[in-house]
Order: C-alpha cells, then sequence, then structure tokens
C-alpha cells in the first residue's frame, strides 16, 4: 500500500509539469497581456510606452525563462505577485480557498444525500414507479445549464419570496448563519446535479451487488432485508459513488466557477476567471496548480479508500 | 408634457412606460430629437476657451466656464428627471454601499484609466480644478470649479497658466504622509510624473515646463496654446498624487492624497472599504463610510439592490425595458438617467491603412452607412429615444441635437442605392469580421440589428466576439483584420478629441483615419483663438466627416440609468463628460438618511 | 465520467442479441421501456427539426424588426427577441447550432478517446505511460478552467467552441477505453488469436474495438448532453458561439438571462429546448445501458 502510494504521488509530479506547461502556453498564446486590460478604455498610449511598462513587468523575458524562474520561486514556496494587483498571491488564495472548499464540500453533503436517497428507492424499487420517479428527478438535475437554474433561483427569491441572503462573503467564523445562507443556495444548485450523477451510479452498482452471491447468500440465511442493504449492500455499493464524487472534482469546479460569479462569491473559481480575461499570467498559473494538486489528492484519497471500503482490493 | 408624478400615475392606471412613449411620439415630438432636445443656449460667448480681456489677465475661479451646451429640456428629464428634489437638512455618519462593475486593480493613475482605478483614485486624491456635477447643475455642461486650487490665471498669449493653491491643505493623515502640508512643487512633481509615462503623457505633451514660485502657486508654460489643456487637467484621469508613493514605489498598492475619503482597505475580487478624511479641507463629508463592492454579474447587483444590500447600483443593462422590471417592484427607486454624450461613442471603423482594404474605397463605406436604417436602430435598441451620431460630441458643435435630415445624404437608409454603391465597388458580395466586445447587453442588440440591415444589401459580417483584452490587444494599437464596431476615445474638449480621433498622426486615432484634409481642420481650430471662428472650423470637421465617412457613424442612443435607493441623496451621474467613476466631487456633499 | 466507470463497465459486448428482426426489437424495447421510447421520439423530432429547419422557420431567424420584445402571439408563437427576432424561428435553428456542436464534439472526443486509449491500453510501455501522463495533466485541470483557456487562446466561435469541448471530452474518454482494453486482454481468445499469428490490426479491430464499444457509446449518449450544457456554460461566460450563428446556449446565456424577468418567453423557450434534448440524450442513454450492459439484461 506505501508502496502504491509513493509511486502514485512519484506519477503526479510529471502530470503536475504538464499542468504548468500547459497553463504557461496557453496563457500566453492568448491574445493580448495584463496591460491591455489593465491600461482599460485609455485614450492616448504609444507602443514605446507599453513596450516599456511590458520591461518593467518582466514580461519581456522569453518564455522559458519566465517558465524556469516561475518554478524556481515555486519550490521555494513563492507564489509569486499578481500582476494585475502587484498584490502576494499566496495571500489572496489564502483567503480564497476556505470559500471555494467551503462551497464544495456543502455541495458534496448535498449531493450525497439526495443522491443516496434517490440511489437507494431506485435500486429498491426497481422497475416500479418510485424507480421511474426517482431516476427522473435525478436526470433532470442533469439536463439544465447551472447559471440558468441559479439565476431562476435569485428572481424566485427576489421577486416572490422578496428575500435574498447577504449577497456579499462573511467568513463561516464570523457569522455562521449569514454564511451558510449565501453558500446554500449556489451549493444546491450544484449539489442537485452532482446528485444526479451520484444516483444513477449508485442505482446501477447497487443492482450489481444485489444480485451478487453473498447477498442471495445473506437473504437466504434469512437475514432482514434491511440489514442486508446496510451492512452489505450499501457499503459495497457506496465505492463506485465515492469515486464518482472524487473524479467529479473537476467538473464540480466548473460549476463552482460560475456559482461564484453569479452569487458574488470571493472564490478560486471566479478569481481564475478574472485572472484568465486579464492575462494575469501568474495568477492562473499558481491557482491552477493548486487546484491540480487538489484533485490529484482527492483522486489519491479516493483510491486509497477503494482498499478500505472493499477489503477485496488490494493495491501492490 | 409628461412629469415625473404623471408617468408614474399612468404606470398605476395599468399603462407601461412603453405605453407613456408610444403616446409621446404620437403627440408630435420628432423622432430624431426624442433623446435630447434643447431649446438652444443663445449664449455664444460663453466659450470654453478664454476670451482675452481687457485687463490681459483673467482671474477664473467659480463656475464662469461652460461649454456652450443647450439646457436639456428632453423628454429623459423629465422622465427621469437629473434635478429631483434633496432634503435640506443632511444627516451625518452612515455607510453608503455601491455594487461596482470594477475589481480592483492597480492605484497607479498614470498606467490605467480603468474603473478601478479611476474611482478610488478620484476619492482619495483631487485635482487641481474640476468638472464638478450633481444636483443643482446641468448634465449637459462642462464646470470647471477650483480643487486644489482656488483659481488660475492665463497669460494673454495663452501659453502661461497660474494656479494658486487654497491655503491650509494637508495630505491625509496616513504613513507615509502623515498630514503634512501640500506645496504646489508636489504638484509639478507630479505632472512630471504623468508627462514622463503612462496613459496620460499626451495630456501633458503641450507642456514646455513648470515652476513654482512660493509654495502656493504652480505655473505651467505651454509650448503653444492648448485649448483642451485645462479641461484635460480638470478631468479625472489625472488626479494628484504625492512624490513619497512613488518614491517607495507603493503607488500601485497604496493611495494616499488630500481627498475627502481615506482608503481603508481594498480586496480583489469583494471591495474597496474608504473611512472619511476628517481633517478634508472642504469641510468633514457627511458619511462615514462608502464601500464599493465587486459584483460584475449585473443581475448580482440587480439582486442586491433590490433587496436592500446596496443604496447605489449602476451598470446594468443600457436598457429601458429593464427599469420597468425595477420600478414595479421597487417603485420608491430613484433613476437617475440622463444621455451619456461622448462616454459612450461607437462606430464601424476599417483599415485605411492597409492597400487590399475594401475600407480605402470610399462607395464601400457610404453603401455600410446608406444600408444601415438608423432610424430602426433607435426603435430596436433604445425605444425610438435616440438621434444621429456626428464626429464630435455635438454639443462642441451646434446648439441643437442634429436630426437625421440635417447630417447629409450618408445618414439616409436607402439600401438600394447600397447595394449598387457596392456592386460600383466591386464587392457584390462583402465578407467581413467585425471586432467586438460587450460593454453593455444594449451594444450587442445594435451590432446585431446592424449585422442583420447590412446582410440585406450583400454585406455579409461575421461577429468576432472577444474578451476584453483580447479586443484591447487589437484595438489599442489598430491591429484589427477588417472592421471592428469600435469606441472613440473620450476627451474633454472638442480639440483634444479630435485630435486623438481623427488626426492622422495620433497613436490612438485607432479608425486609422488619414484625412488631409481633416488633419489640416484640426490643426486649424487648435490655432484659432476666436470661439465663432473656431466653432466655425468644427463644423467642418463635422460636414467633411459625414461626407466621407472615414468610420461609419451609428447613433447616439445609448443612455445610462443608475438606481439609487430612497435613503440616498445627492449623488448625480451622467451626462456629458461624467462617468461613473467619477466620485470624489461628490462624495463630501452625499448622505444616506438613517432609518 | 473518468477511468472509474470502467470499473462498473461491461467488458463483453453485443454477442448473441441479434436474433430478431430490428423491428421486433423495436417493439419490444417500447413495451418494455415506453419513457425510453418516448425520449427517442423526441430526439428524433429535435434533430427531424434542426436538419429541416431552413425550410420549416416561419421567419428568417436572423430578420430584425421593430416589433421587439413581443409576447407569444399567433404570430410570433414563441414571442419576439430583444432584436425583433422570431423566436419560434431561431429556437428551431438554435437547434441546428447546438445540435451540430454537441455530435461533432462528442465525435471528436469519442474518436480521440478510443484510438489514444486502444493504442494505450494494447500496446502499453513507454507511449503508454505518457499518455496516461498527459491524460493525467489535462483530468487535473478543472474542464471549464481549461475550456477558458483554451477559448482565450482560438477566440470564441462556434467550431471551436465544438472544439475546445471535444478536447474535454477525450482524456476521460482514453482512460475508459483503456480499461476496458486492458480487461478485454485478459480474455483467453486473445492470446489465442496471438498464437494463430493474428496481426495487431486484426486483433483490435476484431475482438478489442467491438467489446470496448459498449461503454463508448453509452458515454457517447451521456456527453451529447453534456456538450450541449458546457457549449450553454461556455456562453454565458461569452465564450461560445458567436452571431450570426445561433445556438440555444446563446440565446439563453447571453441574452435570455437579462430579459427573464421582462420578456420570459425569449429565456423560456430555448432553456426548455436545452433542458429536453438534454434530458432526452440522458434518458435513452439510461436505456442503452440497459440495452447494451449485458449483466442489467440478464436480471431478468
Amino acid at each position: 500500500m506505501l508502496r502504491y502510494i509513493q509511486r502514485r504521488i512519484l506519477l503526479s509530479i510529471p502530470a503536475l509539469i504538464l499542468v504548468s506547461i500547459i497553463v504557461f502556453s496557453l496563457t500566453r498564446l492568448a491574445p493580448g497581456d495584463v496591460l491591455m486590460a489593465q491600461i482599460g478604455d485609455s485614450g492616448f498610449v504609444t507602443e514605446e510606452q507599453l513596450d516599456e511598462m511590458r520591461e518593467q513587468m518582466g514580461l519581456n523575458e522569453p518564455v522559458y525563462t519566465q517558465f524556469v524562474w516561475w518554478w524556481s520561486d515555486i519550490l521555494r514556496g513563492d507564489l509569486g505577485e499578481s500582476l494585475w494587483t502587484g498584490n502576494a498571491i499566496s495571500s489572496e488564495l489564502g483567503r480564497r480557498m476556505p470559500v471555494t472548499i467551503q462551497l464544495m464540500l456543502m455541495a458534496t453533503v448535498i449531493a450525497l444525500f439526495f443522491g443516496v436517497i434517490l440511489g437507494l428507492v431506485a435500486a429498491m424499487r426497481q422497475n416500479r414507479i418510485e424507480d421511474h420517479a426517482s431516476r427522473f428527478i435525478a436526470v433532470f438535475g442533469l439536463s439544465f445549464p447551472d447559471f440558468w437554474l441559479a439565476t431562476m433561483l435569485i428572481l424566485f427569491l427576489t421577486l416572490q419570496v422578496g428575500w435574498m441572503p447577504d449577497l456579499t462573503y462573511v467568513p463561516i467564523w464570523e457569522d455562521p448563519q449569514t454564511n451558510l445562507l449565501q453558500f446554500v443556495f449556489p451549493a444546491l444548485v450544484i449539489g442537485y446535479r452532482l446528485s444526479a450523477t451520484t444516483a444513477r451510479m449508485l442505482r446501477s452498482t447497487m443492482l450489481e451487488v444485489l444480485r451478487e452471491d453473498y447477498i442471495r447468500t445473506a437473504r437466504a440465511k434469512g437475514l432482514m432485508t434491511s440489514a442486508v442493504i446496510r451492512r452489505h449492500a450499501l457499503k459495497n455499493s457506496l465505492i463506485p459513488v465515492i469515486t464518482i464524487i472524487g473524479t467529479q472534482t473537476g467538473f464540480l469546479l466548473g460549476g463552482v466557477v460560475i456559482m461564484e460569479i453569479i452569487w458574488g462569491l470571493p472564490g478560486m473559481g471566479s478569481y481564475i476567471y478574472q485572472s484568465v480575461l486579464n492575462r494575469d499570467y501568474t495568477v492562473v498559473q499558481a491557482s491552477v496548480l493548486i487546484l491540480a494538486v487538489l484533485i490529484i489528492a482527492i483522486n489519491l484519497l479516493v483510491d486509497i479508500s477503494y482498499a478500505w471500503f472493499d477489503p477485496r482490493i488490494r493495491y501492490g | 408634457m409628461r412629469h415625473m408624478t404623471n408617468y408614474w400615475k399612468r404606470r398605476t392606471q395599468g399603462y407601461s412606460r412603453r405605453d407613456a412613449l408610444r403616446v409621446g411620439s404620437t403627440a408630435g415630438v420628432g423622432l430624431a430629437t426624442l433623446g435630447l432636445i434643447g431649446c438652444g443656449n443663445d449664449d455664444d460667448d460663453n466659450g470654453d476657451v478664454p476670451d482675452n480681456g481687457d485687463d490681459g489677465n483673467r482671474v477664473v475661479d467659480d463656475r464662469d466656464i461652460e461649454v456652450p451646451v443647450p439646457r436639456d429640456e428632453g423628454r429623459l428629464l423629465e422622465m427621469f428627471p437629473y434635478d429631483w428634489d434633496e432634503p435640506e437638512e443632511a444627516q451625518t455618519g452612515g455607510r453608503l454601499r455601491v455594487a461596482a462593475t470594477w475589481d480592483v486593480s492597480t492605484w497607479d493613475p498614470r498606467v490605467t484609466q480603468s474603473g478601478g482605478t479611476n474611482t478610488v483614485a478620484n476619492i482619495v486624491y483631487n485635482r487641481i480644478m474640476k468638472f464638478d456635477l450633481g444636483p443643482g447643475y446641468s448634465p449637459y455642461e462642462i464646470h470647471i470649479e477650483p480643487d486644489l486650487a482656488e483659481g488660475y490665471e492665463l497669460s494673454d498669449d495663452g501659453l502661461t497658466y497660474t494656479f494658486r493653491l487654497h491655503p491650509g491643505i494637508h495630505w491625509q493623515d496616513v504613513a507615509p504622509l502623515d498630514g503634512r502640508a501640500l506645496t504646489a512643487e508636489d504638484i509639478m512633481r507630479c505632472y512630471e510624473q504623468y508627462g514622463e509615462s503612462g496613459v496620460n503623457t499626451g495630456i501633458f505633451a503641450a507642456v514646455d515646463h513648470m515652476e513654482t514660485p512660493d509654495d502656493d502657486t504652480l505655473v505651467v508654460h505651454l509650448t503653444e496654446p492648448s485649448p483642451s489643456f485645462l479641461n484635460e487637467i480638470s478631468s479625472r484621469y489625472v488626479p494628484i498624487f504625492p512624490p513619497e508613493l512613488v518614491e517607495d514605489d507603493s503607488i500601485d498598492t497604496a493611495a494616499v492624497g488630500t481627498g475627502p475619503f481615506i482608503l481603508e482597505s481594498a480586496t480583489t475580487g469583494e471591495g474597496v472599504l474608504l473611512v472619511k478624511n476628517p481633517d478634508y479641507f472642504e469641510g468633514e463629508p457627511y458619511l462615514d463610510e462608502v464601500e464599493f463592492l465587486v459584483r460584475p454579474d449585473a443581475s448580482t447587483r440587480l439582486a442586491m439592490f433590490r433587496s436592500d444590500q446596496i443604496e447605489y447600483g449602476y451598470g446594468f443593462a443600457t436598457d429601458l425595458r429593464e427599469l420597468d422590471d425595477v420600478l414595479e417592484s421597487d417603485p420608491d427607486t430613484r433613476v437617475g438617467m440622463v444621455q451619456n454624450i461622448g462616454i459612450t461613442k461607437f462606430s464601424i471603423a476599417g483599415r485605411h491603412d492597409d492597400p487590399d482594404s475594401p475600407w480605402r474605397d470610399a462607395r464601400v463605406r457610404k453603401a455600410i452607412s446608406r444600408g444601415i436604417d438608423r432610424n430602426a436602430v433607435i426603435e430596436i435598441v433604445n425605444e425610438g429615444l435616440g438621434g444621429p451620431d456626428g464626429c464630435l460630441p455635438w454639443p462642441w458643435v451646434m446648439d441643437d441635437p442634429p436630426t437625421m435630415d440635417e447630417m447629409g445624404e450618408n445618414f439616409q437608409y436607402d439600401p438600394e442605392d447600397a447595394r449598387q454603391l457596392l456592386e460600383a465597388a466591386g464587392y457584390e458580395d462583402l465578407n467581413l469580421t467585425i471586432n467586438f466586445f460587450e460593454y453593455a447587453s444594449a451594444l450587442r442588440t445594435e451590432v446585431e440589428t446592424l449585422m442583420d440591415q447590412l446582410r440585406a444589401i450583400g454585406a455579409n459580417l461575421q461577429l468576432g466576439d472577444m474578451d476584453y483584452t483580447t479586443f484591447n490587444s487589437q484595438w489599442i494599437g489598430a491591429e484589427y483584420e477588417e472592421l471592428v464596431y469600435g469606441w472613440w476615445a473620450f476627451a474633454h474638449e472638442a480639440d483634444s478629441w479630435a485630435f486623438q480621433n481623427m488626426h492622422s498622426e495620433s497613436p490612438s486615432n485607432r479608425h486609422t483615419i488619414d484625412d488631409p484634409e481633416l488633419d489640416r481642420l484640426i490643426m486649424d481650430q487648435r490655432h484659432e483663438l476666436d470661439p465663432e471662428a473656431r466653432q466655425d472650423i468644427l463644423r467642418d470637421i463635422w460636414d467633411h466627416f459625414n461626407e466621407e465617412m472615414p468610420s461609419v457613424l451609428l447613433t447616439q442612443g445609448a443612455v445610462g440609468y443608475d438606481l439609487q435607493a430612497p435613503t440616498l441623496h445627492n449623488l448625480r451621474f451622467g451626462g456629458f463628460a461624467h462617468s461613473f467613476y467619477d466620485w470624489g466631487q461628490q462624495l463630501p456633499r452625499v448622505w444616506v438618511s438613517q432609518a | 465520467m473518468t477511468q472509474r466507470d470502467a470499473v462498473a463497465a461491461p467488458d463483453v459486448g453485443f454477442t448473441g442479441t441479434a436474433r430478431k428482426t430490428p423491428l421486433q426489437r423495436l417493439g419490444r424495447l417500447t413495451r418494455q421501456n415506453p419513457a425510453g421510447m418516448f425520449f427517442v421520439g423526441i430526439l428524433v423530432i429535435v434533430i427531424l427539426s434542426a436538419i429541416t429547419a431552413d425550410f420549416i422557420t416561419p421567419y428568417d431567424p436572423q430578420s430584425s424588426s421593430v416589433n421587439v420584445l413581443e409576447a407569444p402571439s399567433v404570430n410570433h408563437i414563441f414571442g419576439t427577441d430583444s432584436v425583433g427576432r422570431d423566436m419560434f424561428s431561431r429556437v428551431i435553428a438554435g437547434g441546428q447550432v447546438s445540435l451540430y456542436v454537441g455530435f461533432l464534439s462528442v465525435a471528436i472526443g469519442m474518436v480521440g478517446g478510443v484510438i489514444l486509449g486502444l493504442a494505450s491500453g494494447y500496446f502499453e510501455g513507454p507511449f503508454d505511460l505518457i499518455v496516461q501522463r498527459v491524460v493525467d495533466a489535462m483530468l487535473a485541470i478543472p474542464p471549464l478552467v481549461l475550456a477558458m483557456a483554451l477559448v482565450a487562446v482560438l477566440g470564441p466561435s462556434t467550431n471551436n467552441a465544438l472544439l475546445v469541448i471535444g478536447i474535454l471530452i477525450i482524456p476521460s474518454n482514453t482512460r475508459v477505453v483503456r480499461s476496458a482494453v486492458l480487461s478485454v486482454k485478459q480474455n483467453p481468445y486473445i492470446d489465442a488469436a496471438k498464437v494463430i499469428g493474428a496481426t495487431n490490426v486484426r486483433i483490435i479491430s476484431r475482438y478489442v474495438l467491438p467489446n470496448v464499444m459498449a461503454p463508448v457509446i453509452i458515454l457517447a449518449s451521456v456527453w451529447l448532453g453534456n456538450a450541449i450544457l458546457i457549449e450553454a456554460s461556455l456562453s454565458f461566460l461569452g465564450l461560445g458561439t458567436q452571431a450570426p450563428d445561433i445556438s440555444w446556449g446563446y440565446m439563453l446565456g447571453v441574452a435570455g438571462r437579462r430579459y427573464m424577468e421582462s420578456a420570459p418567453w425569449i429565456a423560456i423557450f430555448p432553456g426548455l429546448a436545452i433542458s429536453l434534448t438534454v434530458l432526452a440524450f440522458n434518458m435513452v442513454g439510461d436505456m442503452l445501458r440497459d440495452v447494451l450492459d449485458p449483466r442489467l439484461r440478464l436480471r431478468g
């Protein structure tokens, strides 16, 4: 097991380097640079002035030099400064990471809660009305663009309920109630989508597990259905569900980007979006690298949890 | 004629604002004059070019300089009066919350004119003179008033400005300034910085040298008379920052000025908090705090306004229909709405410098121009509120807003003629990409309408929709491929406007206009010291442009509106030369009533 | 979906179903799964109307008029938009672009994923190692962020949107196909084929490919819906289809969201079109899974 983990960590290094190469080249291939975003709709600028400003920002260095410099800074634990504001990226990320992580966690909890209920109902009442209904509810969730769902929700709240959560972010440790109200709606939108995937996965694996010999044996031994479900079927069916949740991290983050923009949450998603538009190279590089580490780590944890959930799986 | 109250009575009787507008059009108000109706200001002498009095030098201190803009008594001001009544007694204290479209950026006003920098720099810093706005002012006039300077003198030859500083001004009591006194040398060094590098060098291009005979006096010597110099240094682009911030290289992340509010904190993606400067030289501001919340999504801003999370919001869709929804649900809302003359001005620009470009052929440009049904565009985009757009903001050229007929034949919709012109030019089927960035959603409506109209004459445009940075990267250096739905660089005076945008030597001539006749006329008006003669030359520029159409002019319909909570007082935006980034002048007077 | 799907994905495929005529099978399917067939019907209608859009739209979908934001009426059954264009015609024409983006991007993703996955899983070795690291890297970047960066480079347009979505699909498909190939390879008949001297090409095309098609088809049906949704998200961020092309995402994300209150019809109808189509793709995908996954089918 330890060797397996070591190997995985070792293999993630080339992946991370590749991630940074991809991001480095894509950001620089995109037309324009931070100056073009920054000087705004200004009237009067000459090419020489622009060049001088680029020189000051180090943007005139060859890309590979910038790449090497950047990595050597990263390895020394320095994420660099935003080209847009001149602020240290590490302090910016320290502020934004909790927002994104909270949103992801809440969405995941919501997804698991509804996903497991829907999936279980569907599997237990296979091909009956409950099955069809819960499958339909699940698939329905996969059929809406999330920005649309979020906008409808905002409209509903402002026009029908006449109330909106405070759209100015408050950290959870300062005012838990306000904070949770801010997060619950975007988390619901993302969570609903994710619960659909979860429920579908749980249903099909559950059906498979229920046909396994040991379940039949357990049933034959006269164990109550609910006990069978709890002790055997659910536990084994949860493996692929956990997997799905783990591998959906990337897609989850996509929803997070849009929700953060719409609900005014200052997290990583809206930061990256704005930074891509601003060509704030250093911020995009650092944030994507951090998210990549996060995604790889979650996937590794998921694989390790396999062994914990299913003793039949052993990693050599 | 309707008034705000009548209008609302109509609403409650079940009319929509749209119906009200329709009623208005049938009541005999001509379409072309709907946007801005001026009764005309007969006082033509009131020009912004100083007329030389007998005493040689002229001291200007209060509302003396006005651009000859007619008083707007048009429909917009009736429906949404700029000058609604405000309570006499102001309350002190409290916080004003604003949802902003911009994000925290560098605070260095030398390197950018972008929204965040503009807004914050103009609150923390002052200018030497300023344009003021707010209740009691006409939104369609430029008032130059004292700011750090009490007034100025201009020498007979138009070459020397002498500014006398307001006595006893101190920098804010924040490190590294710690409340030291402001000196004329501070301002001189600041202007030297602007002149040296950055996006505002053009404003100081005419400066020969400066001197400070004493701590309270700044003398600026120009190389040639510049009709625009005073207007430009009174604009929001060049606020006065202290030399200390340049020396310690902190000007991009810090802002310490002489202004009414002190920058307390700024967080990217969240917002900016400003607290009042109790020692402000014009008196202590009413508000304790002002908070700008960064909310790039328009529907988020609207939701915040409706749920009382902000007192002020702007930059919603430039769209009158959306207003109906808001007023339906929040009838107490104050709507500040005036036409933004000049600030948002778009035309179809093409390449004049590429020998293969069809744009060099005047027939193609005229065909495009005549293939556009501008009246339909105004109807579709702005519900009939608007008129034709000239190459200069019209108040500098004429007394009344122009009608479509007055603009000449290139403004008359004639698809048949347009098709023939294209054929004659050898482009029966013209396929061009038009670069576009959606500054406001109404612009998309406009450009999509144009594309459809032009398709009918055989000019097929493909929208090259871009993000802001991509658009700028091709626009700022004029490196677009074919066409661009491009804006005109805003300037605060006809001279700087004309030179920047239309002169072949200007670095910001992004329409790549290269017309010797225009160049000559632009130089002529610059050197013409007689205001009436100068206005005649500006009129020649206007007519020549309409004839040649080096850039296809469209319509002036863009209307900006902002939403104000009933508790907010003394804040006004829009009009001529005033953008939503001009906060500093007004904030000391603004207050919020507390429950 | 990613490599982990392969754990649950079938490793034996299309064998032993075809003993009835297609019509009989269709009849049986309809009886077994009437809801599924209903959604197949919807898909057929959507696809047909997209193909024949040029003939069945009552108005030119691009044609502007001063009748802006009119509510649905007899003349304009879906109302008109902010440029005075007929929404019904635009929804029909929008289906053309949305389905074009959907099908083509999934085709790119599937072909790319199958080729890379087959090669990677069949030959293993250093090629596999490299491909897998690239896949690792692509999967470690949140897809929407990758899409944003790619569109920033290529510039937003319909074709670039579908290319980018296709690229997003490739890595996870590579994973799925590769694991399916690895498990197929363990079957004795592969060794047998090698022993009798079959070439790699023959083994792949004859034995491996058919056996990995089932998960690929299931995935494709799910991705079709997703691709349409991703295009809508890109449009919301201003990175999708560009005028004069119209996609449902463009109508919803660019124009519709703005008028959701005053003119809900210009948001509702494209929204319904997207949801119904994606829903249909997903339901049909579910049905395909039931049909193609032999273990589920055997349960009787």
